[in-house]
């Protein structure tokens, strides 16, 4: 289950991390090209479009999982802690209710759009929609990984947080550097 | 259907559910209970509200911020910040506040820019000895001015949602309260700073390092200068600053600054695909839930029912920023506009208010929402980043929220000060 858990969370990472890089140098590649040679990539614009749908939809399961999605939790906090994990049972409950409708109706949806091809790149409308039900399964698979941590005593993961390139700027860090050279 | 909208929404928002899934949950209860219309709407809402151009520019500012910080600009910045002033009384409390200003006019988030320069401000400030919980108080009031100097997430957001506003035409609208709203931080320091004898640091550092450090800032302040020259000049769009952003923060991290590594990158562009997502699902559901509102007429029948008081436009104005002082104190500024503009602009365009003065009175109120408790983020963020209580920075609230009041009622009345900018910008 911990290697499962590991290899899901590395993909879901992978996969986002390439596809919102792949957003920004079709981006950038159109608009330099644009400036500098008048040509344009006709299917830019369409295809970092869909890329960033389904960024948003596969990424919403790791959002959760580290606790990204703001809530206001201040009733939650004044309840006797009973009472909290019962909200909190709730709500795992609730989402997981809902997420699956919402696979469904990704997928109902999709099925009815495979027929409609995109304007620029002419591939199917399916291939752009099924970032939905694929991303509402990731966040039932990230709800249920996370479920018991969460309904017990609120808690996410923490996301690594990033190398401290402080410490590499060329002199000393300028939180004391600042200061300490001019006293 | 709409009585069940709100309701639901309330009651999940209330018990503590993520607010992208309140939205998304009563929009869904709504049109499967309360109408005839087929629920897959919520589904084609959703969509609609990603698949859009101007909207890719909230991750691409997200990811230049994180470029930025890993790049170590932000210390740049406040390092040619705290020379000019850092010797004054409260000098590091200036110096806090203009590298704020500055890494606002490169990032478009006001917890970015809390997390970034204002965390480093606050342990500088502390060594310095200021109380800590006036410098996170400061740092928290100061970080407001991220989304109100361009760039700015909240306004691409805005223009969204009213279409009568560019982006661009925000942008350049924001740079003046901005300006306003550092002006008020300033003197807010100075008074505390006066009447608790903060002292400055004893010396102005030599001419020659102060001209180092100002020849190794310049870079990172060339990014100002093209993101919002750029977009005054009409030269790009705000989503092409925002790509060149990126790419230029990436340039500078690696080769000039040399502090940012390739293996760097991943860590980075995973955290801005994070941050992004949860502010881009937000919007998705938010599409979904206005789409009920005003296909049951909301902004309509209170358009009408607002008309009929006959109220002058600035009493409308002047009620608008209660209504929206009440709601930030709950609610972040992100759902305040996705929820309140489409009702609430169409009356203000109807009594004849300027759509940019009225959207930069929004933004800055709804922003304002940060920093009042009980429900403010910026103030989460900052006790959060150096490990103080809440309620200790909330005490040192009150002078700044005063400052910030006056300036808010300074744009309220004086819709120039928005509109100057944008009107000589040809937008």
């Amino acid at each position: 289950m911990k290697t499962f858990e590991r290899l899901f969370i590395e993909a879901n990472k992978w996969a986002l991390i390439l596809m919102l890089s792949a957003m920004a140098v079709i981006v950038f590649a159109n608009v330099s090209l644009r400036y500098l040679t008048n040509y344009s990539i006709t299917w830019s614009e369409e295809v970092a479009r869909y890329l960033m749908i389904w960024v948003t939809f596969l990424g919403a399961g790791l959002a959760l999982r580290y606790g990204n999605h703001v809530a206001i939790t201040n009733l939650q906090d004044m309840a006797p802690r009973r009472g909290q994990i019962l909200l909190r049972l709730l709500i795992v409950l609730l989402l997981v209710t809902f997420f699956a409708i919402m696979v469904w109706m990704g997928y109902d949806y999709m099925s009815r759009m495979r027929f409609q091809m995109t304007p620029a790149t002419r591939i199917s409308f399916s291939y752009v929609y099924a970032a939905m039900p694929i991303g509402f399964v990731l966040l039932i698979v990230h709800l249920l990984l996370l479920a018991r941590g969460y309904v017990l005593d609120s808690r996410f993961e923490e996301l690594d947080s990033a190398p401290d390139l402080a410490s590499r700027v060329d002199e000393t860090s300028v939180a004391d550097g600042g200061t300490t050279s001019w006293r | 259907m709409a009585v069940i909208l709100f309701t639901a929404f309330f009651v999940l928002l209330v018990i503590g559910m993520p607010v992208a899934f309140a939205l998304a949950i009563s929009a869904w209860i709504a049109v499967g209970l309360g109408s005839n219309y087929p629920q897959i709407v919520i589904v084609k809402e959703m969509f609609a509200g990603l698949d859009s151009f101007p909207l890719m520019a909230v991750p691409f500012f997200i990811l230049a911020a994180e470029l930025m910080t890993g790049g170590a600009m932000t210390q740049i910045l406040l390092r040619f910040a705290s020379q000019f002033v850092g010797h004054l009384r409260g000098g590091l409390g200036y110096a806090n506040v203009l590298s704020s200003t500055m890494f606002a006019g490169i990032s478009g988030s006001a917890l970015a820019d809390a997390a970034g320069p204002g965390a480093m401000m606050i342990r500088m400030m502390e060594k310095g000895g200021y109380d800590r919980a006036y410098a996170s108080a400061l740092t928290a009031s100061t970080a407001v001015v991220g989304p109100i100097i361009p760039p700015s997430i909240i306004m691409i957001l805005y223009a969204m949602q009213d279409d009568s506003v560019s982006v661009g035409a925000l942008f350049m609208a924001g740079v003046v309260p901005g300006i306003l709203i550092c002006l008020a931080m300033l003197a807010t320091n100075w008074y505390v700073s006066r009447k608790r004898g903060y002292k400055g640091a004893e010396a102005r550092p030599a001419a020659s390092e102060m001209i180092r450090t100002t020849l190794q800032a310049i870079p990172a302040l060339m990014l100002i200068v093209i993101i919002i020259g750029g977009i005054r000049g009409g030269i790009f769009t705000p989503t092409e600053a925002s790509v060149i952003a990126v790419f230029y923060a990436l340039v500078c991290g690696i080769f000039i600054y040399r502090s940012l590594r390739i293996a760097d990158l991943p860590a980075i562009v995973l955290r801005a695909a994070i941050v992004s997502v949860a502010v881009l699902l937000i919007l998705a559901a938010a599409r979904a839930f206005a789409w009920i509102v005003i296909i049951e007429g909301i902004p309509q029948s209170i358009a009408e029912a607002v008309g009929a008081l006959n109220l002058s436009p600035i009493v409308f104005l002047l009620a608008v920023n209660l209504l929206l002082i009440v709601f930030g104190l709950f609610m972040d500024p992100l759902p305040g506009v996705l929820i309140l503009v489409p009702i609430l602009s169409p009356i203000a365009h109807a009594l004849g208010i300027d759509p940019v003065h009225f959207a930069i009175v929004v933004i800055v109120n709804l922003t304002l929402g940060l920093v009042t408790p009980p429900v403010g983020a910026l103030l989460f963020v900052v006790s959060s980043v150096v490990k103080i209580k809440p309620v200790d920075i909330v005490r040192e609230m009150p002078p700044f929220l005063i400052a910030h009041l006056a300036v808010l009622l300074l744009l309220t009345f004086v819709p120039a000060i928005s509109t100057w900018l944008p009107s000589i910008s040809n937008f």
